[in-house]
């Protein structure tokens, strides 16, 4: 794990700045809102999701680049000619491509927490829905990396994107784990309310779902070339 | 003991473009090898199998005893590629890094990173190692590759931008490292570097390779001799009749090159005629006329 963070913290480094713009986002958001006074509870409740919906396709976009990006410059030369697993590998892309969102839904459960406050409403929602973006990062992170071990960054991005909105679909038909939990990420009320009572096993789910395509991702990766002259 | 670095039949294609051909070649302990070629000969690609960043299509190699590929094994291993790059940080944090993924902890890391980076003149380096020109940069990939005291270095291009005196500091420290008893995968286009340093070289062309062994055998003979006379005229009957083998020479002797069978020849008939013998000198061949000999073979 050690040689996990200390490559990922070289990534998050080289993207600080585009980071901290992303974490700031949600303070944005929530000033536009209230700039014309006392926002309706409604458009509150709409821009959270919306918020959620960005938080992880900032991971997907985020996953499905980062790998492109190391192999055009090369510097993934440098740390695989090291004592460095493929696995490992792609783990620090993960963690690179999860950890800036855990600064975001920081600055969503602040400004949320504000919102709510002059909304005069229980901000047990936001909570969960931080919580349930948290897991699905995980998720959307490891679907996003699987397919920039396959496609080109564009394609990856696209697809990783297209992955999430799938799941709500699939979600919306009832099937468990990821998808149920997009579903209900986007129904549930500042309040709480409108959670599901089977939100915790959605949230295990998603995490072992997450893990299943990381372990694909991990097991192609590490049978294939890499791909030092293009993308 | 295995060899620190071996290639068994190593093949790679790219589709139907075969970049390594059947490779056989091992690295021993304690030496320096050469591995030689022009661009596109599918040094770089062989480089990248050993390291595992390509798999072969078939054969296969081993590297510090492990199969080409394992990730343990790499931890004895330092490599600097044609064009180092890096991440945003200084030049100690750059090569502590390196040292960090090959296992390495405080404070021997430090203390070796600071010790390679006074030698390779990198300590007062400035902030973020990726401005760096490209002869810092390609030191600082080489303290990186040194760092973790590998017993097999792979260098790709070690010298190509780095300047006279640079070139020199290098040099040490690779015959320096070779004397502890490392070995050196050494790819280079720099002949004379070559020359300086290696004990063996391999000579790749088009995936193949067409040559290797000592490099003292290739050099020492050239089945040629040069020799000077003096006390003839040009239309001496011994001068037109080794013609084809006289260089223009402004001392005022004339000069023949031609090979060893002839020599003795040359030399009766110009005592015969009433010539001076000047000198006779046996002909070094250099590395550039074998690569340039070797590549118009290759493509033969």
């Amino acid at each position: 794990m050690t040689k996990v963070w200390l490559i990922a913290r070289r990534l998050l480094w080289q993207n600080r700045w585009l980071f901290l713009m992303l974490m700031f986002w949600p303070y944005v958001m929530a000033l536009i809102l209230t700039v014309g006074g006392k926002p309706d509870p409604d458009d509150v409740t709409w821009m959270l999701h919306q918020e959620c919906f960005a938080g992880l396709a900032l991971v997907a976009v985020t996953g499905s680049t980062l790998l492109g990006n190391e192999q055009r410059s090369r510097r993934i030369i440098m740390v695989l000619s090291r004592a460095v697993s493929r696995p490992q590998y792609l783990l620090s892309l993960l963690a690179t491509a999860w950890l800036p969102l855990v600064l975001y839904v920081s600055g969503f459960i602040v400004s949320g927490i504000m919102l709510a406050a002059m909304i005069r409403q229980p901000n047990r929602g936001i909570f969960v829905m931080a919580l349930a973006q948290l897991v699905l990062g995980v998720w959307a992170g490891s679907v996003s990396i699987f397919w920039s071990v396959l496609l080109p960054q564009i394609l990856a991005s696209l697809v990783s994107v297209a992955c999430v909105g799938l799941a709500v679909f699939v979600g919306g038909l009832g099937m468990i784990g990821p998808g149920r939990l997009l579903l209900a990420l986007f129904e549930i009320a500042i309040s709480g309310h409108n959670t599901p009572a089977t939100i915790g096993i959605d949230a295990l789910l998603t995490l072992v779902g997450g893990g299943v395509w990381f372990a694909a991702a991990a097991w192609i990766f590490g049978r294939r070339d890499l791909n030092l002259t293009a993308d | 003991m295995a060899a620190p670095l071996a290639f068994q039949g190593t093949s790679k294609h790219f589709g139907a473009k075969v970049a390594l051909d059947q490779l056989s070649l091992t690295v021993e302990r304690g030496e320096i090898l050469g591995f030689l070629g022009p661009n596109g000969a599918g040094k770089t690609t062989a480089i990248y199998l050993a390291l595992g960043f390509l798999r072969p299509t078939t054969g296969g190699g081993t590297i510090l005893g492990k199969q080409f590929g394992d990730t343990a094994s790499r931890a004895g291993v330092g490599f600097l590629p044609d064009a180092p790059t890096s991440f945003a940080a200084t030049a100690p944090g750059t090569v502590e890094l390196a040292g960090r993924l090959n296992n390495m902890r405080n404070p021997r890391l430090r203390d070796r990173a600071n010790a390679l980076l006074a030698r390779l003149n990198l300590s007062s380096a400035g902030k973020d190692a990726r401005r760096f020109s490209r002869g810092m940069q390609q030191r600082l990939g080489l303290a990186q590759a040194l760092v973790n005291d590998p017993e097999l270095l792979i260098l790709d291009e070690p010298t190509s931008a780095l300047d006279p005196p640079g070139v020199l500091e290098v040099r040490e420290l690779l015959r320096a490292t070779r004397d502890e008893g490392k070995s050196i995968f050494f790819s280079s286009h720099q002949l004379s570097e070559v020359e300086h340093i290696c004990d063996r070289i391999a000579f790749l062309d088009r995936g193949r390779m067409l040559r290797h062994g000592p490099l003292a055998s290739f050099l020492e003979d050239s089945g040629q001799s040069e020799i000077a006379i003096r006390g003839l005229s040009a239309s001496a009957e011994v001068v037109q009749r080794y013609q084809p083998y006289l260089r223009p020479s402004t001392d005022g002797a004339l000069h023949f090159v031609l090979p060893l069978k002839l020599q003795r020849e040359l030399i009766e008939r110009t005592w015969a005629a009433g010539g001076e013998l000047v000198s006779v000198s046996p002909l070094r061949r250099t590395l550039e006329d074998l690569f340039v000999a070797w590549s118009e073979e290759g493509r033969a």
